[in-house]
């Protein structure tokens, strides 16, 4: 039977509408042949609902909406017989304008729609925008019923993972990438044989909502510098169109879908990193694309005259704790869990979103509150960045509402510091691979984001070759970029052909990897360190879209052996649940070992608050507590100091023998394929090397 | 778009020519049984289809539905550019190309 609402009430020029339903928010298809268009604002006199036809200039049909289809601050209207395919739209908001009182309506502007599912007009990554165009991201109607197959998300315990943050374009840009569709969701499916090699089970995108490459784009040294990374969001609902190969068809969301289905399907995670904090629109000086024209005072932190706050470093900060703002963000991740099966988020400066609507932090942030308990959410990985750019600190004490995990920025500036001589540090070290219980352990180890390397930064390659960042091609005289980056180039700065330079840098390298991939916590990896990715000491890449931040698969084939130390070492601690124990479990188990312990030069002596570069951890994996079949020893020595040193090996059990599993020296074993020691009590440490041996009884 | 429609047996032929899209979709859809009753193999000759869009694939995978496990859904002649979007969208999986 015929629905009453599909029935038009109301024509304009030809076309039919009526009052639509309030929910949801967006635009969406309707039963008979309807599109229901809803939108929001608190401050506005009205609202006209902008129809085109794809790429056209001019709209072909404008309907405001009448008195009547507004409840409280809903617009909503269902318009009929609109060919989907052939439609974009947008709004103009009457209201007035006066940006002292934060008010920044202008009914000569068109906005996008802030639940627009699908942003066209920018669809073709790289291609310069049309700036005579006063409506540059344009909402689009797609439809929502892909073929899902049975996947759902994953739910991987955490504490199984290992995250590789990767960005999509950077991934198979490069021509020696070797796939058909370069830098796009499909090719990256391509590479999901690679992902599985190496295996990692889960991967973080860097942004892939819609952004746009050419804010800010502007030519220094010759080169072309755009917005590469994405952290400015346009649109927190539709997927960035440049990265489907699919988008000029309007199908950019059935090839993500299908991008996320095939990972699933090989075992593979994905983690979305969001950016709430700030959108594309910046300060007064920014572009008006859509929250700043549409309901201001809502969207951003504003001063009492009407200024934006500028707790992002970015121009303007999203009023996160806005109970309207609240929604937004909740429905955004609520959507992208449910429509793309995504498996949880990392939030990007996720401090701003601890801030109440007047800036200042909240000791109970209702947002992340929401978030922790939402019900979609239940199952997602929340990761916090932990910080902002007003000068907000939270690593370790983030509001977690016993959620939320962090990235840990202390592990990181730990086990950099220590690996290139910092004894003091030592200490630390011994913390941060236990877990951080000092930081977490109100929660669990599942709240360390374990990592020595992020987008943000170095690569682990650049860390071990140069003293300082390199960012002349940024075109800000070297001014952008971290300049605390504890790195040490090993004897000569960037290139060289001293192989004992270069020797010591694929040490140091693997020093790192192999206790960030055998500490307690979360490891994430960089995409692309597994096979001494460089960007020639840029450390702040997020405006090259070029060879600085693609990756060169040739140096997969150079650097063979490193990327086989990655891989198994990854394989490694997936066969070894005691490094994976969130309890801060410390107590002898059923070996009659603790499950964890740390040793100096000599087993069993270590001053744990003195300083030193040499220490040794011993995991007892007893196979009864852990479900594996027999119990084994772990030991990790790390040498840290620039001379070799002799480590006595903690006595073993009657049967026990030690083998070597990895050398940074350039050792690593395939599971099984350990290698006997020749002596049971010591083992020669060569300088600056770390390695781990295993034993079983034989 | 034409549609010129030929069946033999269980087998139904539909040659596809201009641009299958939101305003030629049903008419494509309107050629096919309901349900795909009677038909074991769908073939659509798409040698002279120059563009698809997200209606077009979607009346296709519902006709691949339709048939479950008693036949299948051939595209003939599709090119290059029609076979990438089945295959980045992962409608490649439900369908032969010939």
């Amino acid at each position: 039977m015929r629905r009453i609402d599909t029935l038009p009430t109301h024509e304009l020029g030809g076309i039919q509408y009526r009052a639509g339903h309030v929910f949801p928010f967006g635009a969406s298809l309707v039963e008979g042949d309807g599109i229901h268009f809803s939108v929001f604002s608190a401050d506005a006199t009205g609202c006209t609902l902008v129809l085109y036809h794809h790429s056209q200039r001019e709209p072909f049909a404008e309907i405001p909406f009448p008195p009547e289809f507004r409840i409280g601050n809903v617009y909503s209207m269902i318009v009929f017989g609109l060919d989907i395919e052939n439609l974009e739209y947008g709004y103009r908001f009457d209201g007035p304008w006066d940006p002292a009182r934060g008010l920044w309506f202008d009914r000569n502007r068109v906005l996008l729609d802030p639940y627009a599912r699908s942003v066209s007009g920018r669809s073709v990554w790289g291609a310069a925008p049309d700036r005579d165009n006063p409506f540059q991201h344009r909402g689009q109607i797609i439809r929502e019923d892909f073929d899902w197959k049975g996947d759902k998300p994953l739910e991987i315990p955490p504490e199984e993972l290992v995250i590789y943050e990767m960005h999509v374009r950077s991934f198979t840009a490069h021509p020696s990438s070797g796939v058909r569709y370069p830098g796009t969701y499909a090719g990256l499916v391509e590479k999901i044989p690679y992902l599985k090699e190496l295996g990692v089970n889960c991967v973080e995108l860097m942004p892939i909502f819609e952004f746009d490459e050419f804010e800010n784009a502007r030519e220094a040294e010759g080169h072309q510098l755009v917005n590469y990374w994405g952290y400015s969001t346009v649109n927190f609902f539709a997927p960035k169109a440049g990265y489907a190969v699919s988008a000029p068809f309007g199908m950019e969301a059935d090839e993500l879908k299908n991008m996320i289905r095939k990972l699933h399907g090989s075992g593979i995670q994905v983690i979305l990193d969001v950016v709430f904090n700030h959108t594309a629109e910046g300060d007064g000086r920014g572009p008006m694309i859509s929250f700043r024209g549409i309901d201001n005072r809502t969207y951003y932190l504003l001063t009492p005259e009407g200024y934006y706050i500028n707790y992002s470093g970015c121009g303007n900060t999203m009023n996160c704790n806005h109970p309207v703002v609240r929604n937004v963000v909740l429905d955004c991740l609520r959507y992208w869990v449910s429509a793309y099966h995504v498996d949880g988020f990392r939030f990007d400066l996720a401090s701003i979103l601890s801030r109440g609507t007047d800036g200042r932090p909240l000791l109970d942030p209702p947002l992340l509150d929401s978030i922790a308990h939402d019900a979609v959410l239940g199952k997602c990985l929340l990761i916090a960045e932990a910080w902002d750019a007003g000068g907000l600190y939270q690593v370790g004490s983030f509001p977690a509402f016993g959620r939320w995990a962090e990235w840990n920025g202390r592990y990181r500036d730990t086990l950099r510091a220590f690996i290139k001589g910092a004894a003091d540090r030592a200490p630390e070290m011994y913390r941060r691979i236990q877990g951080s219980g000092d930081m977490y352990g109100g929660r669990s180890a599942n709240a360390s984001i374990n990592f020595v390397t992020c987008h943000d930064g170095f690569t682990l390659r650049d860390l071990v070759s140069y003293n300082g960042k390199h960012n002349e091609l940024n075109g800000e005289d070297n001014r952008d970029g971290s300049n605390d980056n504890l790195s040490w180039n090993c004897g000569a700065e960037g290139d060289t052909a001293d192989p004992g330079v270069l020797k010591l840098r694929d040490r140091q390298m693997k020093n790192m990897l192999t206790i960030l991939l055998t500490s307690r916590g979360i490891p994430m990896l960089l995409s692309g360190d597994e096979f001494a990715n460089t960007q020639y000491g840029n450390n702040n890449a997020y405006c090259q879209d070029n060879e600085i931040s693609w990756l060169d698969w040739r140096n997969l084939e150079e650097n063979r052996q490193l990327f086989d130390y990655v891989r198994r070492l990854i394989a490694f601690r997936k066969a070894h649940p005691v490094m994976r124990n969130k309890t801060y479990d410390m107590g002898h188990n059923g070996t009659g070992y603790p499950d964890i312990s740390f040793h100096g030069t000599l087993a069993w002596q270590l001053d744990p608050k003195g300083p030193g570069l040499c220490f040794a951890y011993l995991y007892a994996e007893d196979s009864q507590k852990y479900g594996t079949e027999k119990d084994c020893f772990i030991h990790v020595m790390v040498n840290a100091h620039w001379e070799d040193h002799r480590f006595t090996l903690p006595i073993l059990p009657a049967g026990f023998r030690w083998r070597l599993a990895f050398e940074s020296s350039g050792f690593s074993a395939e599971t099984g394929g350990e290698k006997p020691l020749r002596e049971s009590g010591g083992y020669d440490l060569k300088a600056r090397t770390a390695a781990v041996l295993l034993a079983r009884r034989e | 778009m034409t549609i010129e429609k030929k069946q033999e047996g269980k087998t139904l032929t539909l040659t596809l020519e201009g641009e299958l899209n939101t305003l030629t979709a049903p008419a494509l859809e309107a050629e096919l049984p309901p349900d795909m009753e009677g038909i074991d193999n769908l073939i659509l000759d798409m040698t002279k289809l120059t563009y698809m869009s997200s209606a077009g694939l979607r009346v296709i995978l519902i006709a691949q539905q339709a048939l479950e496990d008693r036949g299948t859904v051939t595209a003939r002649g599709a090119s290059e550019d029609l076979r990438e979007i089945f295959e980045v969208t992962g409608f490649d999986d439900i369908i032969t190309f010939e």
